[in-house]
């Protein structure tokens, strides 16, 4: 009986001990859990004031992980820059010892920039030092787990308005050597679901020296829906349907594949398309409102290669296409990248004849657009234009969705470059 | 006969003074890395962008429309954008435009010089360099001209310095007017701010003076074609 009551005594202790370090150690988890969360939704609060969209974090034991998506910076690179100064303190009062960015384009992860957490690099916060600490991939192999639930301020159903300069040059004609068409195209694009967007676009004649009748009223630019996903093993899909450029109706699929971490790129186009304009005539007489189509029954295509050499940020592009007209094109091309600006010159071979020339690529102001929320407005990023040197042209219609924008505006090598040698 | 004498004596003063100055890879009068016309193998420095403009006297034929019905006598604006594309590469877009003309005119004669330095300078071998002027163009093509060219500098650490260039310039195709056709050469001596140079174009003699304002920012070249037609060519420069 003694020993009974001694047994049960000892043992009724060593549950109370037990219990106690229970309810102690919940306590320190859930205080944990609570610094964890409070970092958390700082640096989400952080990120949704300044105008981020599709923001998620999670801090799991050690690696902080952030995915967003920039609608507010033209350049990547100043969005990535301007995060790590946002987050610095937060990071820093927390137990991260690595910061994941997730870099989403259309609410898809196309790019991850991988640093550690140490206060030499967050405080002093020397972007060379950064720069040379980072990891940056494209296409991480590492997808993040971010439920729905976990997305804050999400850019999806949402409107950006933008308005694009159009400027055309017919140089050395007969009688005016330098005749010009301004116009403005007011661009509406509509994000709707994950890689989803819809394209509707006006083009507003200003002021024109060319002989075109079609071009001094106002008339439908881009109409086209396009629906963009990344598949495994590096590979981006892109599929585009509705009224095109230069006349063009129909639908287009792109597939690209990255390789050596975007260094390499591979994509092909096939499209079905067929002439539609909304003007019922073109050329010289006088337009007539409404539209005209003919059978979608032309097929185009297009396989291009391109290699990027980092050291000069140059890519060199090498395609053979279908183009328009039953025209078989042949082009090289070289664009370097020059922080914001991109020339470049190409040189192409079509059956009727060579043609060679450059083209630019020249940033808009300002580098910073409003706090983007349900409708945005911005100018367009970036103003282009082509100079070609002789009559033989190929044409291309644009679809207004193009893989290759990713291989270069989200270039790992480009994009570390630009984060560590840009002025302090 | 006075912008001869005005030139032998600024040389003779140039030639006299002296200072330690790195040798600047500015533009000819035509818009690529040059002296007065001729070409060297010198490029500009990685991303550096010109832009620049050329008034070329109406005697000089070969550089600009005079010969032509039209703009007969008349001299020509050359207007020109130079980008230092690759560390070895270097390409000019460039406008040709006569100043007047007796009937509506086109816009000019618009031409692509591309460059690539094929050998950096040594200690004992010179720079090469190969130059593709008006290579693929419209039928046109008058200011079509392939080359190659060989620089070396030397007296770097004296008080005035040299290069000296020489090279040779070949058709590739039939055009309209071509330049630099056979041997070339030229030789500059550059002082703090202000450069000399004389060259051979192949056909006709030239001389010139050539300054540096701004940190090299703003190129003003002042040439005597023929060693008497005067022509000037201002450029200015930034780097991307």
């Amino acid at each position: 009986m003694k020993h009974s009551l001694k047994s049960c005594f000892i043992i009724g202790l060593y549950l109370l001990c037990l219990s106690s370090y229970q309810s102690l150690s919940g306590q320190d988890w859930m205080g944990a859990q609570s610094d964890q969360w409070k970092v958390e939704q700082e640096v989400i609060s952080l990120l949704e004031d300044e105008g981020f969209q599709n923001i998620a974090v999670r801090l799991d034991s050690t690696t902080f992980q952030l995915t967003f998506e920039n609608r507010l910076y033209r350049f990547e690179p100043t969005a990535i820059r301007r995060i790590i100064e946002l987050i610095s303190r937060p990071l820093l009062n927390s137990e991260a010892e690595n910061l994941v960015l997730l870099v989403q384009s259309q609410g898809v992860v196309l790019m991850s920039v991988e640093l550690p957490v140490t206060a030499q690099l967050f405080y002093d916060r020397s972007w060379a030092l950064i720069g040379q600490q980072m990891k940056v991939e494209l296409l991480p192999s590492t997808q993040p787990s971010f439920s729905k639930k976990m997305v804050n301020n999400s850019g999806n159903y949402s409107f950006e308005l933008s308005v694009l300069p159009g400027l055309r040059l017919a140089l050395g004609g007969q009688p005016d050597p330098l005749a010009y068409e301004l116009d403005l195209r007011p661009r509406l694009t509509t994000y709707l679901w994950k890689g989803a967007k819809l394209k509707t676009e006006l083009i507003l004649p200003i002021s024109t020296e060319l002989n075109i009748a079609e071009n001094k009223m106002v008339r439908p630019g881009l109409l086209a829906f396009q629906q963009f996903i990344r598949l495994p093993k590096n590979v981006l899909m892109s599929v585009s349907a509705g009224y095109f450029s230069d006349y063009r109706y129909g639908a287009e699929m792109e597939v690209g594949r990255f390789w050596l971490n975007g260094r390499l790129f591979l994509n092909a186009r096939l499209g079905r398309t067929g002439y539609a304009s909304y003007p019922i005539r073109l050329g010289l007489d006088e337009p007539e409102k409404g539209w005209q189509f003919s059978p979608l029954s032309y097929w185009n295509y297009y396989l291009g290669a391109a290699y990027r050499i980092p050291r000069w940020d140059l890519t060199v592009e090498l395609s053979y296409a279908k183009a328009l007209y039953n025209q078989q094109v042949v082009e090289l091309s070289c664009t370097r990248q020059f922080n914001e600006l991109d020339i470049g010159f190409f040189a192409y071979r079509t059956e009727e004849g060579d043609n060679y020339g450059f083209r630019l690529s020249v940033p808009i102001f300002p580098a910073k657009y409003f706090r983007p929320g349900r409708f945005h407005f911005r100018p367009a990023k970036h103003f282009e234009q082509r100079y070609q040197g002789s009559l033989h042209f190929a044409s291309h219609y644009e679809t207004g969705g193009d893989l290759r924008t990713y291989f270069k505006k989200l270039n790992p090598d480009f994009v570390k470059s630009q984060i560590s040698n840009r002025t302090q | 006969m006075y912008g001869i004498k005005f030139f032998v004596i600024i040389c003779a003063l140039f030639f006299s003074l002296g200072a330690n100055q790195l040798l600047a890879q500015d533009l000819s009068l035509l818009g690529n890395t040059g002296l007065m016309v001729i070409p060297t193998a010198d490029l500009q420095s990685d991303r550096t962008l010109s832009f620049g403009y050329t008034y070329v006297h109406s005697e000089e034929v070969r550089y600009n429309f005079s010969k032509w019905p039209f703009t007969e006598g008349s001299a020509a604006r050359v207007v020109y954008a130079n980008l230092a594309f690759l560390p070895f590469m270097e390409a000019t877009v460039r406008l040709t435009r006569p100043y007047a003309g007796k009937e509506e005119l086109g816009l000019g004669d618009r031409s692509i010089f591309l460059r690539f330095r094929l050998l950096k300078e040594r200690k004992y071998l010179p720079a090469i360099a190969i130059g593709l002027h008006d290579l693929i163009s419209s039928p046109g093509g008058y200011f079509q001209s392939n080359y190659l060219v060989a620089s070396k500098r030397w007296g770097v650490e004296e008080k005035v310095y040299y290069q000296a260039s020489g090279g040779y310039g070949f058709k590739w195709s039939d055009a309209n007017q071509g330049y630099l056709l056979g041997l070339f050469g030229g030789v500059r001596a550059d002082w703090k701010f202000l450069s000399a140079v004389v060259e051979y174009d192949a056909e006709q003699l030239n001389a010139g003076l050539k300054a540096h304002f701004f940190k090299r920012h703003i190129y003003l070249n002042v040439g005597f074609l023929q060693l008497k037609h005067l022509s000037i060519g201002l450029a200015a420069n930034l780097r991307l």
